[in-house]
């Protein structure tokens, strides 16, 4: 079987055989700019919230979870076990990736601002069409029996609203849109 | 009922709250042979609170109108169940002065002070006036509650910008916002009004002058409700995200370079405290600026969120000592305990860690630090749910040390071994929107303005780095990019859909969750 091939920040990964199964092993190679590639050993177990790894440099434990970006891709939350060390938003780039990915910085179909946890609109401040600056309240919701202030994120046009005030709103509810 | 051992046959307490406080109280009433009572709501039904006590009666909806602050409901509670005592914890009933006067009408006991003392204290503006008749300063401000925007105006004019709005009956900064000029001072008394009457039932606003680079220290106080007191100890408690501390310790750094401030504080509150005829544990609450000045804000007439950092320090169980008061076994020392050492909690929340914006949901995994001078108090010991309906704290770790850098180098290796996973699917899609604070925590354990203890108020606003985003793929190491890859790939591996090892475990998870939310009536 071919080698299989990720890339994540600055590593490209080449995997010699295909890793299988919530536990075994199996070699990578692993190059990045400025070092020389190495070739080594992994083995791995798998558990309910990440994996353990058995890796020349010794045995690493990393919690893992992701989320779906707007065009349906993962990205990860990835936090070393037993540290403080944690990285988050990252994705994995696969050979076929590098269209998605060169569009990322391309043209943009508008910001969704999204509830950030459930609760009800207790004032809208903006209307459709209205022009928002940078950290310009943008609605009132109540959650958690306080009030909080949506803020933009940037500069924009508000181009749809979907709520209106006295509106209960879950998680992940769109509120409204900026272009 | 479970037996007490040896002990004398003590009376039931019915402890008239939730989550990790309920737990805390249940374990001193347990040690000291008081049988306990535990109520809930329906979204606490499965609750660890619930398996803390010795038995436990539903009292509700999971709104607390329904069934945590139901007056009439927790009293039926404690008469069915034959309880002599009330403990109310804190926050829900702890400081209504109405519930202790029910209880004293139902014959009940309640664990703390009188509805008097209360009504002299626990109000935000007769508290003033108590305080001023005994000469202890305060910050500047309208005497009373203001009628509208228009009368708080006037003050603001007279005490100058920038000020505080305040809601008389609040709390937790909730109905409190910061006015820095007077064409904002209009919607801020809005808002915070309605914020402070959906709350706490009850819109009416106050006008504090604003200390700037201010500290928050609190005396703990202890009263025999003869006219005795004594204190234990100062907290302070500056370190604070959205009006809500965040990080609390004993003793003050700031206390520790003006020890003659802190000595006129304790006498300030003892001084209140005895005029009051304070029964139990009340904690005066003072701001103080970096010249040696302090101004009282407010006493909260109740066991603080915050009290294991003076257990710590002073070695006292505070609810021990506020059981046996209501049992009329307890005889104040003369003096103030000693205090050794320094101990540190934090809070760790359900919420977003930059924005502080409350983020519950299901946990999927979650583990808490032990190891010597180390403490958790937590309602979270499995796979369980941060409720909507309540408070999204998830536990408190506190931790004690020789001295404070030892405390919080100690802190820090505590933060290190917490876990709190959400619900994931196999392939790590996360379930829910349970975030956390933790990298927030970890992060003050390393800034070197707390670990050289200069903390005021605004410390988190002045911090960017505190709230900045975490490393993302650019810096990330070589360990964790090989982790990713590998679990990736093995998700899609034929046998990832064969073996069930992983996959049992959250599945099992989420028929928990079902029947929970299944028994929901």
């Amino acid at each position: 079987m071919s080698a299989v091939k990720s890339k994540i920040g600055p590593f490209e990964l080449e995997w010699l055989s295909v890793p299988r199964g919530p536990r075994g092993s199996a070699r990578v190679r692993v190059i990045s700019a400025g070092r020389p590639p190495e070739e080594f050993e992994v083995s791995w177990r798998e558990d309910a919230d990440g994996l353990w790894l058995e890796l020349p440099s010794g045995l690493h434990g990393f919690d893992l979870q992701s989320e779906k970006d707007d065009d349906g891709r993962s990205v990860f939350l990835i936090a070393k076990r037993g540290s403080d060390q944690a990285f988050e938003g990252v994705r994995v780039q696969r050979p076929g990736d590098e269209k998605l990915a060169g569009a990322d910085g391309g043209k943009r179909k508008g910001m969704k601002v999204k509830a950030q946890m459930p609760g009800k609109i207790v004032r809208v401040l903006v209307q459709e069409g209205q022009e928002v600056a940078k950290d310009q309240p943008l609605l009132v919701m109540e959650a958690m029996k306080m009030e909080n202030e949506i803020r933009s994120q940037g500069e924009g046009r508000v181009k749809q609203l979907h709520v209106q005030p006295g509106q209960t709103v879950e998680t992940g509810a769109p509120l409204l849109v900026l272009e | 009922m479970m037996s007490s051992g040896t002990r004398k046959n003590r009376e039931p307490v019915l402890i008239a709250n939730r989550g990790e406080i309920a737990i805390r109280v249940a374990r001193t009433a347990k040690a000291l042979g008081f049988p306990t009572v535990a109520v809930y709501s329906d979204a606490d039904r499965f609750s660890e609170h619930v398996r803390a006590c010795d038995q436990a009666v539903h009292i509700g909806g999971s709104a607390p109108r329904e069934s945590y602050l139901n007056v009439e409901k927790v009293i039926a509670a404690a008469k069915a169940t034959g309880a002599r005592y009330i403990h109310p914890g804190y926050g829900f009933l702890s400081e209504r002065p109405h519930f202790v006067a029910a209880c004293e009408a139902a014959g009940l006991i309640f664990v703390g002070p009188t509805a008097e003392s209360m009504r002299l204290m626990g109000d935000k503006i007769t508290a003033r006036r108590t305080v001023d008749s005994l000469r202890v300063s305060r910050v500047p401000g309208s005497p009373g509650a203001v009628a509208d925007a228009q009368e708080a105006a006037r003050y603001a004019q007279e005490i100058g910008y920038p000020v505080l709005l305040k809601a008389a009956a609040g709390g937790g900064g909730k109905g409190m916002r910061r006015v820095d000029s007077e064409s904002d001072i209009a919607s801020a008394f809005e808002g915070s009004s309605r914020e402070a009457l959906n709350a706490f039932g009850d819109g009416s606003m106050y006008v504090e002058k604003l200390i700037l680079r201010p500290h928050h220290v609190e005396v703990q106080v202890f009263g025999d409700g003869k006219g005795g007191a004594i204190h234990l100890g100062e907290r302070e408690c500056s370190i604070q995200r959205r009006h809500q501390k965040v990080w609390e310790e004993s003793p003050s750094p700031l206390m520790e370079h003006y020890p003659e401030m802190r000595e006129k504080m304790f006498e300030s509150a003892i001084r209140v405290a005895k005029h009051v005829h304070y029964a139990g544990a009340g904690t005066f609450e003072f701001v103080a600026d970096s010249h040696g000045n302090f101004y009282f804000l407010e006493m909260n007439t109740r066991l603080q969120v915050e009290h294991p950092v003076s257990e710590w320090v002073t070695g006292v169980d505070l609810v021990a000592w506020q059981l046996l008061l209501a049992a009329g076994e307890f005889k104040l020392p003369e003096q103030s305990p000693p205090r050794k050492g320094s101990a540190v909690e934090v809070r760790l929340y359900a919420e977003d860690p930059r924005t502080f914006l409350p983020a519950p949901g299901p946990i999927g995994a979650i583990q808490f630090p032990s190891g010597a001078f180390v403490r958790s108090d937590t309602a979270f010991t499995e796979a369980g749910e941060v409720s909507q309906h309540y408070d999204p704290m998830i536990a408190k770790l506190s931790v004690w040390g020789r001295d404070r850098a030892e405390a919080v180098e100690r802190m820090r290796v505590a933060l290190d071994e917490v876990r709190v996973e959400p619900t994931k699917r196999r392939d790590g899609t996360k379930l829910g929107s349970l975030r956390t604070n933790l990298s927030f925590l970890r992060r003050l354990t390393r800034d070197s303005k707390v670990i050289e203890g200069d903390t005021p108020t605004d410390l988190i606003g002045a911090t960017p780095a505190l709230t900045a985003a975490l490393p993302s793929s650019e810096q990330i190491s070589k360990e964790a990019a090989i982790a990713l890859s590998l679990f990736e790939l093995i998700q899609e591996s034929p046998e990832a859909h064969a073996s069930q090892g992983a996959e049992q475990a959250s599945g099992s998870l989420w028929s928990w969750i079902a029947r929970r939310e299944g028994v929901r009536p």
